[in-house]
């Protein structure tokens, strides 16, 4: 597994988001290769009259209608005195929203600083909202897994496993069975905010899987597009193992768990044996994994049973006899 | 057991690049052997033992790939997929 150090550069940001943003370019500047390194965004309000102390490098600066009128109401001068200041700060770009158009004194300091302008009709409140998860899903935490994952039952399932175990094969079963799979033999994991996996196939493999001694199958072509789904939440982890270890957890009272990018997913370990239906147990486990989400834990029920069941039968020591 | 790791740096020679045969060829000859085989590009990780994780590197000529073997045989592995690499996998 490979971490990557994201960040994007202010062009980048542009060329793939300016349709959804309603992005126009004022003047760069030179600045488009600045670089955005958090997904928060800045409305700089009060930082303006020179109060900078909050204002970040490397972040998208948005100024909508309180901030333009601020600059309109103030002395020329004063509004230079802020806006150098807050300019100074390395701020990735400055996008205007409503629509408004740049005050003179702003092109000025932008142009010295060699920061992007950039205007959009979309309000603040929406532009802050879309611009961060633009934002979030382009710096997210992400990284490649050997595996397989599936949409069972609506529950993202992460199955793994060294290679040649059978994954392939067995999500093969459960495409069989009217469940989805979303991406064979490499699943890209990003981190979605605040505590969320999330994986996808890359472009070039989507959607189609490998079966030893068939070769690549096109599952969309195959079993339609109902067999198929482009991204998924991965909920749980299935591990498959050919190991003979004796170490399962037998009651299911035992919360495993498998770290991805610093995020533990629920772990269910399942040894093969000859004669053990994979495809099915799979199965089995997205449904309890299902109860669970509804506050159902058949394990944890059937031990406090056991136990009050107990409690009720103890037997009196002799003592307290008559 | 005893697990060594043997890492290496290798440029496709051949025309076509990393395409369908070559990639076959590297996955079948990573399955003789029992320690685990990693080949990356870039950023990008994939397993060795597998083809459509191979293919999706899409490395063309003159690109490089790193080769990483984890296992008792890593040495071996190692070597064994160096040289077909070098060797541009029997094309031109």
């Amino acid at each position: 597994m490979r971490r990557e150090q994201r960040s994007i550069q202010v062009s980048a940001l542009f060329e793939a988001s300016a349709e959804e943003l309603q992005l126009t370019c004022l003047s760069d500047w030179g600045g488009l290769g600045r670089e955005i390194t958090a997904p928060r965004i800045q409305k700089p309000g009060l930082a303006l009259s020179g109060f900078v102390r909050h204002v970040y490098g490397n972040r998208v600066q948005v100024l909508g209608l309180t901030e333009v009128d601020y600059i309109m109401s103030c002395d020329v001068s004063v509004a230079r005195d802020g806006l150098e200041k807050f300019c100074a700060k390395q701020i990735s770009c400055i996008v205007l929203t409503r629509g408004l158009e740049p005050p003179d004194v702003l092109m000025e300091v932008a142009r010295d600083h060699g920061i992007p302008l950039f205007q959009s009709a979309l309000m603040s409140s929406t532009m802050i909202g879309k611009l961060t998860r633009v934002l979030e899903e382009a710096l997210a935490a992400r990284t490649t897994i050997h595996g397989v994952l599936l949409d069972v039952l609506g529950v993202g399932l992460l199955l793994i496993g060294r290679s040649g175990v059978g994954k392939s094969e067995a999500a093969l079963e459960l495409i069989l069975k009217g469940h989805r799979l979303v991406a064979d033999d490499v699943v890209q994991v990003a981190v979605r905010p605040p505590d969320t996996i999330w994986g996808a196939a890359t472009d070039l493999h989507q959607h189609h899987m490998e079966i030893r001694g068939m070769g690549i199958l096109n599952i969309t072509h195959l079993f339609g597009v109902g067999a198929v789904r482009d991204t998924k939440k991965v909920e749980v982890v299935v591990e498959l193992s050919d190991l003979h270890e004796d170490d399962y957890d037998r009651l299911g009272t035992e919360s495993m768990t498998w770290p991805i990018l610093g995020i533990d997913v629920p772990l269910v370990r399942i040894p093969l044996r000859a004669g053990r239906n994979i495809a099915s147990l799979i199965e089995v486990v997205a449904r309890n994994q299902l109860l669970k989400h509804r506050g159902h834990d058949s394990a944890r029920e059937f031990q406090e049973m056991v136990a009050t069941k107990i409690a009720a039968a103890t037997v009196l020591p002799a003592s307290e006899l008559e | 057991m005893e697990s060594t790791t043997v890492t290496g740096d290798h440029a496709i020679v051949n025309d076509l690049g990393l395409h369908a045969r070559p990639a076959s060829k590297l996955v079948a000859l990573a399955n003789k052997f029992s320690c685990e085989v990693f080949v990356a590009k870039g950023e990008t990780e994939v397993n060795g033992k597998s083809i459509l994780g191979v293919l999706m590197l899409a490395c063309p000529k003159g690109g490089t790939i790193q080769l990483r073997c984890v296992g008792e045989d890593a040495q071996e592995a190692h070597d064994a997929i160096a040289e077909l690499i070098r060797g541009g996998f029997g094309e031109s």
